[in-house]
């Protein structure tokens, strides 16, 4: 990959990190707040892992391992925090 | 050393201590564990002596609950995991066709640190045992409730067993998805080589969330943190941390012996297994769904209904997989001529005892008879007709069929049935009248109520008769190990590869390597110069064959520096504070083991240890990713869980705190944006590192990697100033449960950063040698994956704590 794309990415890391701090000063809804902010940073992690870590180029295979372990640990969360009643509002 | 074509002979130490060969390894694994059997088999006959009569003293409380613990810790980690893998080490390999592991440096090292944990174990036994159980239940695994050393090395004895577990998993995997022999399609292997594929990936995910808990335990119990103390995490937190790796480990225990018997049966009925791609299909949704059950050991902590009804559901849905692998082992038995030699015996008996345990499983994943049932003996009976009937029992019918393959020879087949015969009837007498006493409390000394006290009399019997059995295992092995008539490569005429070469294999397994057909059918052209059987003189490779190194130092010395270095540290917290001078000593322990580590992984990285990666190799689905690319990703999976248990547990007090500090109090935006784009940055000048090194500038490597590093210690400096200032405001450790979550998420990161600087120093150092450049550009590569990986953990990081 080129280093024009390898720095277009790193320019849009850093312009959706200064997003982040700009929103959370604005007066929103908590969960449009939680939302935007927790939406921004997955796009900047899928954006290091597809493109600094190359696995866009890997099998399909390595993502599945990665997906794996994210939806293990996205089950355990929801049901932990279901079971002391954590989410009835959402 | 690894340049030596010889490997010792195997009358020689050295051998033992440093091979990395998969068989000599495995053989270790197998004496290792069985010396844990028969250690915690003796603590549980102390346990059945002190049941046997109403009202016994034999035992004091306290000594009757260490024994327990520590019993129950021992089988379900120490051993039965460890057996299974001593079969995994020997036999799946030779399943495969391939000539060791992917990594046999790292599998060396999985045995040794499996070792130390085992003497860390016994260390903490003797100094003052843990004695809550093996779930460790929160909050009597806390400083309040257990004040004693012992849980602490426990604990470190459990987090060196992790470790071990985790890269052995890494190692497996690996292995078996890239390095079959060519033309092996995944659903030609054999049944073995499948149920250690799957206890492997349920291992990768399950045991990094007991390693977060362990990891939570010991810097509640160290540094004053309040992940147990405080009732925003407390017992419930523990609950789910532990029994989300619980469950799938119950399975983890179970399903190598299941592919055990499945490699049994058809050579003992001459005929292929019934519905073998359906047990397949049954063990992975098994495996899937056993990570969505684990609440239904929690039905009485009285948390929300919803869930118990999710839990129910799912608890019905997981057992629906092992009916289908019942019946078809049940159709593979019927109207067979199966040849009643020992291994087919302990085959069939086990699938009856799993039977009995898995139906009344049934009855205590309903939520209304489980409140009758918790607590026990009922779910004593139960899991010990499931984990030793169907585990340990099949296990050791697969000591028996594969003993002739390790050792040349054949075990006495008359004292093999005796052994059987006694075991089945032992077994059943010992556990059986637990069920007809599922009104007795589990976990108690002892019982008043004469009712039980026939029923437990009948089983401390069986014990005796069970653990006495187990002796003519040993005298049978023994003696034939050396006196056994001659087995031949195949004695059982079998079908799988492990039979296709000499009893015991030469040191690179196949002259030639083997080659699937498309019909399943197995080509080894040069078989036949083999076909004497007997054990090869010389382990020098045949001409042709790509050298491999046998022997390597490092897996034990690395091992034993990390024993010393957790044991220093966990015995340094708690020294009483008059006892000034023994806490320099175990300082200096932990210092010493460091520094010598830091050497030893040097060392290790520049070993010259020859591991030939072969092209023709079948590797679907990860044929075009190098072996060493695919570890260290298989690696990052299990990190994920690791955070993913950090985070959750953040989030789950979080939702427990009444009042959580608004934004920009404690936690000032701007340290957090600082240190953010600081990570960043340096995973630009990372992945510029390997630009560089790709086009083979030197200088350019040098450059970025040296940039990263600075911005690595840059990170740290500002978390250290950062939390020093928060100390000075009395924000600390033990100050809340929130500020316990946020050092320990935040530190267990800066850990990881701080071993991305280990590596960062070590790699640079090789680049001004001029290593690492152009074709060999992997290293910067894969330091790369990891460095970004504890980036993107940080992306989740800032704004959870610092935005939210
Ligand atoms: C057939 C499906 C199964 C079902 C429905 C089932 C259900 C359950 C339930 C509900 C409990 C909790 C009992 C309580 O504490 O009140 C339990 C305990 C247990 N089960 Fe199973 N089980 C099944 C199979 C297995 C298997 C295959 C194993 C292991 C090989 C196993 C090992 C255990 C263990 C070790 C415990 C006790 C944990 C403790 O110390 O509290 N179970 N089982
Ligand atoms: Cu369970």
């Amino acid at each position: 990959m080129s280093i024009k794309v390898y720095s277009s990415i790193f320019a849009v890391l850093i312009g959706s990190t200064a997003f982040e701090l700009a929103i959370i000063g604005q007066p929103l809804a908590r969960n449009v707040l939680v939302t935007s902010v927790m939406g921004l940073a997955g796009i900047k992690a899928l954006l290091v892992a597809l493109f600094f870590q190359h696995l866009k180029d890997e099998p399909r295979s390595v993502s599945s391992l990665l997906l794996l372990g994210l939806v293990a640990a996205f089950i355990l969360l929801t049901l932990s925090l279901l079971s002391i009643g954590a989410l009835h509002g959402v | 050393m690894s340049e030596d074509h010889q490997i010792p002979p195997t009358s020689s130490i050295s051998r033992w201590l440093f091979t990395t060969n998969h068989k000599d390894v495995g053989i270790l694994y197998l004496v290792t564990s069985l010396y844990f059997l028969f250690l915690s088999g003796t603590l549980a006959l102390l346990l059945r002596t002190q049941l046997a009569v109403p009202n016994n003293t034999f035992l004091s409380s306290a000594a009757y609950n260490q024994a327990f613990t520590t019993h129950g810790l021992i089988m379900v980690l120490w051993f039965l995991s460890p057996f299974a893998f001593s079969f995994a080490n020997y036999i799946v390999p030779l399943q495969i066709g391939a000539r060791d592991l992917a990594f046999p440096r790292i599998n060396a090292l999985s045995y040794w640190l499996y070792l130390f944990s085992g003497i860390m174990l016994l260390v903490s036994f003797f100094v003052g045992p843990a004695d809550g159980g093996w779930t460790v239940y929160a909050p009597l695994n806390t400083a309040r409730y257990s004040p004693n050393i012992g849980l602490n090395l426990t604990a470190g004895a459990l987090v060196l067993f992790i470790v071990s577990i985790t890269i052995s998993s890494v190692n497996f995997i690996t292995t078996i998805l890239k390095m079959r022999a060519p033309g092996m399609k995944l659903m030609q292997m054999p049944m073995f080589t499948w149920s250690i594929l799957i206890t492997v990936f349920m291992m990768l995910y399950a045991f990094p969330s007991f390693l977060a808990g362990v990891s939570m335990l010991m810097v509640d119990r160290t540094l004053g943190t309040m992940y147990f103390s405080a009732p925003e995490g407390g017992s419930l937190l523990w609950d789910h941390v532990f029994w989300f790796f619980g469950h799938p480990e119950v399975y983890i225990v179970l399903f190598p012996a299941i592919g055990a018997v499945g490699d049994m049966i058809p050579s003992f009925t001459r005929r292929p297994l019934y519905g073998r791609k359906y047990i397949i299909l049954g063990l992975i949704i098994a495996a899937v769904v056993s990570f969505m059950v684990w609440g239904h050991h929690m039905f009485v902590t009285g948390y929300d209904p919803l869930v118990a009804k999710i839990f129910t559901l799912t608890t019905i849905a997981v057992s629906l997989p092992f009916d289908v692998i019942v019946v078809a082992f049940i159709e593979s038995l019927v109207r067979a001529k199966i040849k009643l030699k020992t291994p087919a015996l302990f085959a069939l008996g086990s699938i009856m005892l799993f039977i009995i345990g898995g139906v009344t499983g049934v009855f205590l994943g309903s939520v209304a008879i489980d409140h009758h049932l918790r607590g026990t003996y009922w779910v004593v009976a139960h899991f010990h007709y499931v984990m030793v009937g169907g585990g340990a029992v099949a296990l050791i019918g697969a000591l028996y069929y594969w003993f002739p393959k390790i050792t040349g020879r054949m075990y006495k087949e008359s004292l093999g049935k005796l052994h059987f015969a006694l075991s089945f009837i032992g077994f059943n007498l010992l556990y059986f009248p637990m069920f007809i006493n599922y009104d007795m409390p589990r976990r108690v000394v002892t019982y008043a109520e004469q009712a039980w006290a026939f029923n437990n009399f009948l089983a401390t019997i069986g014990a005796f008769v069970f653990g006495l059995a187990q002796l003519l295992l040993l005298y049978n092995l023994f003696t034939s190990m050396r006196s056994g008539a001659p087995a031949g490569s195949n004695p059982w005429n079998a079908f799988t590869l492990e039979w296709a070469t000499t009893s015991p294999p030469p040191d690179y397994n196949f002259e030639e390597t083997p080659r699937v057909n498309s019909d399943g059918t197995v080509s080894l052209p040069k078989l036949t110069s083999f076909a004497n059987g007997g054990t090869p003189s010389g382990y020098s490779a045949p001409h042709g064959l790509p050298h491999q190194s046998h022997l390597s130092p490092f897996p034990i010395i690395l091992s034993a520096l990390a024993f010393f270095a957790l044991f220093g540290i966990v015995s340094l917290t708690f020294i009483p504070s008059a006892s000034f001078s023994a806490g320099i000593v175990y300082l200096w322990i932990f210092f010493a083991a460091l520094i010598m580590g830091g050497f030893a992984i040097y060392g290790f990285a520049r070993e010259k240890f020859v591991a030939p990666e072969d092209e023709t190799l079948e590797g679907w689905p990860f044929k075009n990713i190098g072996r060493m690319k695919m570890g260290i990703w298989t690696f990052m999976a299990s990190e994920v869980i690791f955070f993913g248990v950090f985070i959750g547990a953040f989030l789950f007090i979080r939702a427990g705190t009444a009042e959580w500090p608004a934004i920009d109090t404690i936690f000032k935006i701007q340290h957090g944006a600082i240190n953010t784009f600081i990570l960043l940055t340096s995973s630009f000048t990372a992945v510029m590192a390997v630009v560089f090194s790709k086009k083979s500038s030197k200088g350019g490597v040098a450059a970025s990697l040296a940039l990263t590093l600075f911005l690595a210690l840059w990170f740290l400096y500002n978390k250290a100033t950062e939390w020093q200032e928060l100390f000075h405001e009395g924000f600390t450790l033990s100050a809340s449960p929130i500020s316990s979550t946020y050092y320990i998420t935040t530190g267990a990161h800066g850990a990881h950063v701080l071993g991305g600087i280990v590596a960062l120093a070590v790699i640079i150092g090789g680049v001004l040698k001029g290593r690492y450049l152009g074709h060999d550009h992997g290293t910067v590569e894969y330091f790369g994956i990891y460095w970004h990986f504890v980036d993107i953990v940080w992306i989740f990081l800032f704004p959870l704590f610092y935005l939210l």
